[in-house]
């Protein structure tokens, strides 16, 4: 194994450690498999969370992660290096996720638009056991309940940081339909948080 | 929040609201967004109310980042992974762009031959026309053939200058006609030296590779798009052409001079 060590310090001289992402893309290209170590260190656990929290399933979110990945490197002779890896590893990350949600046809969310097939609205499930979760939990509990586009809008913009433009490149949709999005989602997770907050008070 | 319906005017911008909170509307938007705030209390508190959510998450953001690092996938993606990406594939759009480029510049050449354009590509080699027209199959005189394969001319200060050649001296290639001169040199090329002695003209060219034994290689120092290669080519005893045995000028012209080398 070239680098197991998340610093990848083994292999990688310093000045190669600091070599920004384009500069590691290139090494990979040329057969340092130990550059494409330092991308996925760089980048796993932010796209793990991701999809974690689209999929809703630590194992699940780990598996697709790696897929990830590995999509990734079959297809780095296509990436452009003008283009950022970040935004691009994502959109992979982010689609393989999509996928598998639609091939296990399970939602890791309960739609706020859902109705059960009585045609009565669903109500928002409270649950108790709460009470022992901390924040991220707490939150994780509240985004499964954002449908999935709005979900992956938010997950990506505020939780992860990318700015809308990116994000739009990631779940390839228009910059404005990713800000109409990203409202949505915002008021929705206002709404399913401060009900949540009434009804623990 | 306040209970009461919002306006018309609080309808429009309540959506404006959400993204207000990160800065993420432009600067027409965030203008109609503070003129309203400044007289509405329920779309002051509405925002307070998504300011407050939103705190929530970037909590989270922060936490996120602060997290010890788990442990790495990398183990077991790099068993997983092949020996090397995939050969880049072009888009299919990209192949279709290349082929029809490739058709408009088949095309143009057909044009510039059947407008006996060829001479106008070369205007500048001086030469001696021997024989061939436009579509004629001529067998060519092999015995014209020297042990280089190729076929040059002497360059002139006026052709120096267009191509760039610094030292204005050499030998330009202007034909070559045996598989193994191919190898190595190209039309255009300028024969600078062999074997590290200057090539002045075709004389000095016949006769420094004269100097070798048939068969033995010679060093030649070329000038090529703007910059001097060196290549190896072996003087051949019995040269042939590239083609075949009975190389037949098609669709072009041959030019010949008195001087194959």
């Amino acid at each position: 194994m070239t680098s197991p060590d998340p610093s990848v310090a083994t292999d990688l001289a310093g000045e190669e450690r600091a070599a920004s992402d384009a500069r590691l893309i290139d090494m990979v290209r040329r057969g340092n498999r130990a550059a494409y170590g330092e991308l996925v260190h760089r980048y796993e656990n932010k796209l793990k969370r991701t999809i974690y929290r689209m999929v809703g399933n630590l194992q699940t979110s780990e598996d697709l992660t790696q897929e990830a990945f590995l999509k990734a490197y079959d297809r780095l002779s296509d990436f452009d290096v003008s283009r950022r890896f970040g935004p691009w590893l994502f959109q992979i990350g982010v689609n393989g996720a999509v996928d598998w949600l639609r091939r296990s046809r399970k939602r890791a969310a309960v739609s706020l638009h859902q109705v059960r097939p009585d045609g009565s609205a669903l109500e928002i499930p409270v649950d108790d056991a709460r009470d022992h979760l901390d924040l991220s939990q707490e939150v994780q509990h509240v985004l499964a309940k954002i449908p999935l586009q709005y979900r992956t809008v938010l997950t990506l913009r505020d939780l992860e940081g990318f700015s809308t433009s990116e994000v739009a490149a990631i779940v390839g949709r228009e910059d404005a339909t990713v800000r109409w999005r990203l409202g949505k989602a915002r008021e929705m997770f206002r709404e399913i948080w401060e009900r949540r907050e009434g009804v623990r008070t | 929040m306040s209970g009461k319906q919002p306006t018309g005017d609080c309808r429009r911008v309540r959506p404006l609201l959400a993204l207000h909170v990160s800065d993420d509307l432009d600067s027409s938007e965030q203008i109609v967004v503070t003129r309203h705030l400044g007289g509405c209390r329920d779309c002051t508190a509405y925002l307070e109310s998504l300011r407050e959510s939103h705190r929530v998450l970037e909590t989270i953001r922060m936490l996120g980042q602060e997290k010890p690092a788990q442990p790495t996938l990398w183990p077991e993606i790099e068993r997983q992974l092949p020996a090397a990406p995939r050969p880049r594939v072009r888009p299919a759009a990209w192949r279709v762009s290349t082929w029809h480029l490739g058709s408009i510049a088949a095309g143009l050449l057909v044009a510039v031959f059947l407008t006996d354009g060829s001479e106008w590509l070369r205007r500048d080699l001086p030469r001696t026309r021997v024989q061939g027209n436009v579509g004629d199959a001529v067998p060519i005189d092999h015995s014209l053939f020297g042990p280089l394969g190729i076929n040059t001319q002497d360059m002139d200060a006026g052709l120096a200058r267009r191509i760039g050649l610094p030292s204005g001296r050499g030998v330009i290639v202007v034909d070559v006609w045996t598989k193994a001169a191919a190898r190595h040199v190209q039309p255009l090329d300028v024969i600078l030296a062999v074997d590290g002695v200057a090539v002045t003209d075709k004389a000095s060219l016949i006769r420094l590779s004269q100097a070798h034994p048939a068969g033995s290689p010679i060093r030649l120092d070329l000038w090529r798009d703007g910059r001097v290669i060196q290549r190896e080519i072996r003087l051949d005893t019995a040269p042939r052409p590239q083609a075949d045995d009975d190389l037949r000028v098609r669709g072009t012209h041959a030019w010949w001079t008195d001087d194959t080398v």
